[in-house]
C-alpha cells in the first residue's frame, strides 16, 4: 500500500504531512515558519532534501532546507541579484537539475538562478533575463516571475521554463541560450503581432516519459505540445472555462493531465460555486469531470497555480489546496476526494512524494 | 583629529522575534549607511532583514534617527551625530504588500 509525504505551503506557514498506508489517515507537523508566506516547498528526490521558499513582507525572502523530512531546518544560500538594481522578492519554484548538486530557482522579479553546490550559492542565468523578448514581459496580478521549471532528467542541457507573463522558453545548452516556445498561444493582453512575446503561463509540466510533451494552463486556455513547444494544440474543448491556474500530470502516463478550470479571470473561482477537477486520459481529446467528495455549491474560493500536487503513486494520489484554506486529497487518481485539513491560511502550493521503505 | 561618531541602534521586538540580536547595539558611523554597515558587521544575520539585494532599506522597514524618519531610503545618506539614536522598526504596512492594496492574494 502506498504511503505519501505532503508539503502544504500556506500564506502563514508550512505543514508537512505523512500518510498511513493507503493514503487515508495523515499525521502532521506543527506549523513551521509561522507568519511567513511560504511560496513553494518541494522535496528533491535525489537527496531527500526538502526546500522551502518563504518570504515576509517586512523581512524579505529566505530559502530553508531540511534533511530530516521537516523535523529540523537550516537556512540555505539565497539567490540574489548582483546588479544593484533589482531586489529578489520571492522564490516561486525550486527544481532539481539532472546533475548532482545542481538546482534551479525561478524567482520574482522574473529570473532563473542556478546552483551547482546543492543550494549553497546561486548565480543568475543572465542569458534569460536579457533575452530580447524580456522587454515585453509584463506582470500579471501576482507579479512578474518564473514559476514553473522543468529539467530533462535524462539530458541536463534540456530546460523548459514558464512564467507570468513571460511565456515559455526552452534551452538545449544548459541555459546558455533560450528559444521562445509560444507560437500559436492566445494572448489577449497583447496586440495581434506581439502575442508570442509574453503569454501568461499559469502552470506548465513537461512529461518525464515522453520527450517533447508539455501541458500548460494559460490565462487564455489549455494547451498541449508534442514537440517541445514548437507548436501547441488547444485542448480546451470540453472544459467549462479557458481560465484556470493549477494543473498536474501523471508521471506514469503522458496522456493524463488534470486541470481545474475557473469561471473567468474576473471571478477566479469555480463556476456556480461547484469545485471540480477535470481529467483527460486521451491526451486532451475528452475530459471527465471529477467532483465526488468536493463541495458542489457555495465554494467561493480559488485554487492557486501550484496548489494541485501529485505523488506519482499508482493509483495516483492528488492533493489540492484552496485559497480558503481547505485541503483535499484523492488516493485514486481523482475519482473521489476527502477533506483532510481545513481552516488553514490560503494554500499557495502543494507537493507530494511517495514514501519508500527507508522513510 | 577625526572624532568618532557613535550612535545607539535600537532594534524593535518585531525584528528580534525573527533573528537573534540584542535590543540595543552601539555602532560607529557618521551616516545612517555607515551606522547600518557597522551594525551588520557586528551582527551579520541582521543584514538581509534590514537591506535588500541592492542594499536599499527594505520596503516595509522603517528607520528613525531620534524622532525623524529617514529621508534617503535608497542610499541611507542621512547624517547622524554622536549620541544619536537609530530605531529600526517594522512598518505597519508589512501585513500586505503595497501593490496588493489588500484586495487580492499574491499567488493568483
Amino acid at each position: 500500500m502506498t504511503e505519501a509525504g505532503l508539503l502544504v505551503s500556506t500564506r502563514k506557514g508550512l505543514l508537512v504531512g505523512r500518510s498511513s498506508a493507503g493514503r487515508v489517515d495523515w499525521e502532521w507537523t506543527g506549523l513551521e515558519f509561522s507568519g511567513w508566506v511560504i511560496d513553494y516547498t518541494v522535496r528533491d528526490p535525489r537527496s531527500g532534501a526538502i526546500w522551502c521558499a518563504a518570504h515576509h513582507e517586512q523581512w524579505g525572502a529566505r530559502l530553508h532546507r531540511s534533511d530530516d523530512d521537516g523535523a529540523t531546518w537550516r537556512e540555505a544560500g539565497m539567490p540574489a541579484f548582483a546588479d544593484g538594481e533589482r531586489s529578489l522578492e520571492s522564490i516561486w519554484t525550486i527544481e532539481p537539475g539532472a546533475q548532482e548538486g545542481v538546482l534551479f530557482a525561478g524567482v520574482m522579479p522574473a529570473a532563473v538562478f542556478r546552483s551547482d553546490d546543492d543550494g549553497d550559492s546561486w548565480q543568475e542565468i543572465e542569458s534569460l533575463s536579457s533575452h530580447p523578448f524580456s522587454e515585453y514581459w509584463m506582470p500579471g496580478a501576482a507579479g512578474l516571475m518564473f514559476h514553473h521549471l522543468n529539467v530533462d532528467q535524462n539530458d541536463p542541457d534540456r530546460l523548459v521554463i514558464g512564467g507570468s507573463a513571460t511565456g515559455i522558453f526552452a534551452s538545449y545548452d544548459g541555459g546558455e541560450s533560450w528559444e521562445s516556445r509560444n507560437a500559436g498561444i492566445r494572448s489577449d493582453h497583447m496586440p495581434p503581432d506581439l502575442q508570442h512575446m509574453a503569454p501568461c503561463v499559469h502552470s506548465m509540466f513537461a512529461h518525464p516519459k515522453q520527450r517533447g510533451r508539455i501541458w500548460q494552463q494559460n490565462h487564455f486556455g489549455q494547451y498541449r505540445s508534442d514537440d517541445d513547444g514548437e507548436t501547441w494544440i488547444d485542448v480546451g474543448q470540453g472544459l467549462p472555462g479557458e481560465f484556470g491556474f493549477a494543473s498536474a500530470i501523471d508521471p506514469g502516463d503522458p496522456d493524463v493531465c488534470y486541470y481545474i478550470p475557473l469561471d473567468s479571470d474576473q471571478s477566479r473561482m469555480p463556476r456556480d460555486g461547484a469545485l471540480a477537477v477535470f481529467r483527460t486520459a486521451d491526451a486532451g481529446k475528452t475530459w471527465e469531470r471529477l467532483s465526488s467528495g468536493l463541495p458542489q455549491s457555495g465554494f467561493h474560493q480559488g485554487i492557486f497555480r501550484q496548489a494541485l500536487g501529485q505523488d506519482g503513486g499508482d493509483p495516483l494520489g492528488l492533493y489540492m489546496g484552496s485559497s480558503g484554506g481547505q485541503l483535499y486529497a484523492s488516493n485514486n487518481g481523482g475519482e473521489s476526494w476527502t477533506l483532510i485539513r481545513s481552516n488553514l491560511a490560503p494554500v499557495t502550493a502543494v507537493r507530494a512524494w511517495q514514501l519508500d521503505d527507508t522513510d | 583629529m577625526v572624532v568618532e561618531v557613535r550612535v545607539e541602534v535600537h532594534l524593535a521586538r518585531g525584528l528580534r522575534v525573527h533573528v537573534e540580536a540584542p535590543d540595543r547595539v552601539v555602532v560607529s558611523g557618521a551616516s545612517a549607511r555607515e551606522a547600518i554597515d557597522d551594525l551588520i558587521r557586528l551582527h551579520p544575520a541582521l543584514g538581509k532583514f534590514v537591506l535588500d539585494d541592492a542594499r536599499r532599506l527594505r520596503r516595509h522597514v522603517n528607520i528613525f534617527i531620534n524622532d525623524e524618519q529617514l529621508c534617503d531610503r535608497d542610499q541611507l545618506s542621512d547624517q547622524v551625530s554622536d549620541g544619536d539614536r537609530i530605531h529600526i522598526l517594522p512598518a505597519v504596512s508589512g501585513g500586505t504588500s503595497e501593490d496588493n492594496q489588500g484586495l487580492r492574494s499574491d499567488h493568483d
